[in-house]
């Protein structure tokens, strides 16, 4: 929401010149970017039947292992399979368990952190043990024992990395809204009559949130990272689902006689990981009070 | 003036609980604020005037005991009254300016936002004529250009601005009592004259009573009616601005009207308090004000002594007033 909220001051300047809009989109450029890459990667996962004369799990079997081409552009894989149409494929997995998995934690970790942050005390105390318990298991190992225990699949997958992240958001956003939660205009807003749900909703959330934002979109980096890890184990989405992870493990046997059929994978995990590490710097540039971001 | 008592305070006691022990802030304090009258509440940093103002409006800390035989505001007593009805008076009936401007308007929000909000809260009053409201207080506070400056962020106004729109949110819904604590400690000296001036007026237009706390007793002579001295969380002296400032009782008051600069007294002619407060978490039996007194005798080391009347309405806490040495 400070997001939001810090949009209008910079907006209220609008003007309908484009070159305006250009300015204010360079001087955010990390941010501008970040945005960019994940619409494209979007529009891809999304719109992958319709670029692609290909499906990804037909072979090919004239074609194994090829280099790119004109047919296929990222070559093929060591069943025959078009490489590019597998990639855009995947990402459908990729953002899904990115987003699933952040968005749950958040669901889960913003109310924890903005109770206990803004109510100190035991509740304070009881949560945040709770919170360092399941720090204390290392994030991968604690995913790998979910998905043990539940079963396999990308929904499994989102509830074991979103487990991993809520102590991480929970944390730091009650950092932050220990330091919001005295300050004069919270107070202000209780000496003006607001009651609790208020405050917590209205005034110190939104002052509170920035950090949280942030970390967020740097864990939709890892999570993408976590998922093709958990996938080239084994442990993740169930073939033919194609998903980079498990690209790459059913490759790297080829790598040095095809690098191709793993090459493209890792830069698409790359560009990813890229992706929403810049929109994670270009919020933190946004939302910093003292940057030139604003 | 009104006879009847708009908040009538008897015996209020605030203790904090810390590491060192409990801090006795405020101690068997009695106070009285009739309808529209300005009543000063004076004293040296630390002397329990914010603890006593915080107390007023319910927003101690957890860690603090308020005690009192009654807190009575309105004819209710605020020591009885649930959270919800906590809330529903503060804000409306009874309303508080911060010492901060800088810091008292919640960043997120434009400043148009939050005079609507206050209203909506209290008053109920539809979107549209919420926002009329906020338009016509922006400019009763003197914010040119109001349409505009509605929509502006605390970070875009001034200081002087800032205190103005949070004068005009503590004033938005007609509050029959305005707690000001130290409303113009943080702004410039040309900025204070201007809010003082404008609390003053837009108060008596309202009639709402004041209670203002400060330091500066120029202030208390432009601003006040009464006045109450306050020394290590006690009152030490209390009544009419014209008797305080020309016949001052208690031998704090008399010290804190001489250490006044005025325009043509010699540099370094400035007259200073001897000795420190007392800690508050161990107090002395006697008058807490002793150890730095001029005229102290045996009986202020062993007993407090009671505010006696000096004059009508003119009460003073000490030994060489009204009391006959028992």
């Amino acid at each position: 929401m400070a997001v939001l909220a810090a949009l209008p001051s910079t907006s209220r300047r609008r003007s309908p010149r484009p070159r305006r809009v250009g300015a204010w989109l360079w001087r955010r450029r990390t941010l501008s970017a970040g945005v960019a890459l994940i619409a494209l990667m979007t529009i891809l996962a999304l719109a992958a039947p319709l670029l692609t004369p290909y499906s990804y799990h037909t072979m090919y079997y004239d074609a194994i292992l090829a280099g790119p081409s004109r047919q296929h552009i990222f070559g093929t894989d060591g069943l025959g399979r078009d490489v590019y149409t597998r990639v855009i494929y995947s990402y459908q997995v990729s953002l899904r368990v990115a987003a699933g998995s952040v968005g749950l934690s958040l669901l889960m970790g913003v109310p924890l952190g903005l109770l206990a942050g803004y109510w100190g005390g035991w509740v304070d105390a009881a949560l945040m043990r709770a919170v360092d318990l399941l720090l204390a298991f290392p994030a991968i190992l604690l995913a790998i024992s979910l998905i043990a225990i539940l079963g396999q699949g990308l929904g499994v997958m989102v509830v074991a990395i979103a487990v991993v992240y809520v102590p991480i958001l929970a944390r730091v956003l009650r950092g932050s809204v220990l330091a919001v939660r005295n300050s004069a205009y919270v107070e202000g807003a209780r000496a003006r009559g607001a009651g609790h749900g208020r405050l917590m909703l209205r005034h110190v959330l939104p002052n509170s949130i920035g950090p949280t934002v942030v970390q967020a979109a740097l864990l939709m980096a890892f999570a993408i990272q976590i998922e093709a890890g958990l996938s080239f184990l084994g442990l993740g989405v169930q073939p033919p689902t194609p998903s980079l992870g498990y690209m790459l493990q059913e490759n790297h046997g080829y790598i040095d006689q095809s690098p191709w059929s793993t090459l493209f994978p890792c830069l698409a995990i790359a560009l990813a990981v890229l992706a929403f590490n810049l929109l994670g710097s270009g919020l933190r540039d946004l939302l910093d009070p003292r940057g030139s971001g604003r | 003036m009104i006879a009847e008592a708009l908040l009538e305070v008897r015996n209020l006691s605030v203790r904090f609980a810390t590491e060192r022990g409990q801090v006795q802030a405020v101690t068997g304090l009695n106070l009285t604020v009739r309808s529209g009258e300005t009543l000063g509440l004076v004293g040296e940093s630390g002397c329990g005037k914010s603890t006593t103002a915080m107390a007023l409006m319910r927003l101690l800390p957890r860690t603090a005991r308020v005690r009192a035989a009654s807190l009575r505001f309105e004819g209710r007593d605020l020591l009885t009254l649930n959270p919800r009805e906590l809330q529903g008076l503060r804000g409306n009936r009874m309303a508080m300016i911060f010492q901060n401007p800088m810091t008292s308007l919640d960043p997120s929000f434009t400043i148009g936002a939050q005079i609507v909000d206050v209203l909506r809260e209290h008053r109920n009053l539809p979107a549209g004529a919420a926002r009329e409201a906020a338009l016509d207080l922006l400019r009763r506070v003197g914010i040119a250009a109001a349409e505009q400056r509605f929509r502006a962020h605390p970070h875009q106004l001034s200081g002087g601005q800032r205190q103005r729109v949070v004068i005009a949110i503590a004033l938005a819904c007609d509050p029959s009592l305005l707690i000001a604590d130290e409303p113009t400690t943080a702004l410039d000296v040309t900025i204070q004259a201007q809010i003082l001036t404008l609390l003053r007026d837009i108060g008596a237009e309202r009639h709402a009573a004041m209670v203002l706390i400060t330091h500066d007793l120029g202030v208390v002579a432009r601003m006040c009616d009464r006045v109450a001295v306050m020394y290590a969380g006690r009152l030490v002296e209390e009544g009419p601005v014209r008797a305080i400032f020309a016949e001052p009782r208690h031998p704090y008051t008399i010290a804190l009207l001489r250490s006044i600069p005025s325009g043509g007294q010699a540099r370094g002619a400035l007259e200073v308090i001897e000795g420190t407060v007392p800690d508050l978490v161990n107090p002395p039996p006697g008058c807490p004000f002793a150890p730095r007194c001029h005229h102290r005798m045996a009986i202020c080391d062993t007993r407090m002594p009671e505010p006696r009347e000096a004059a009508p309405g003119h009460r003073a806490a000490c030994f060489l007033h009204g009391h006959d040495h028992e």
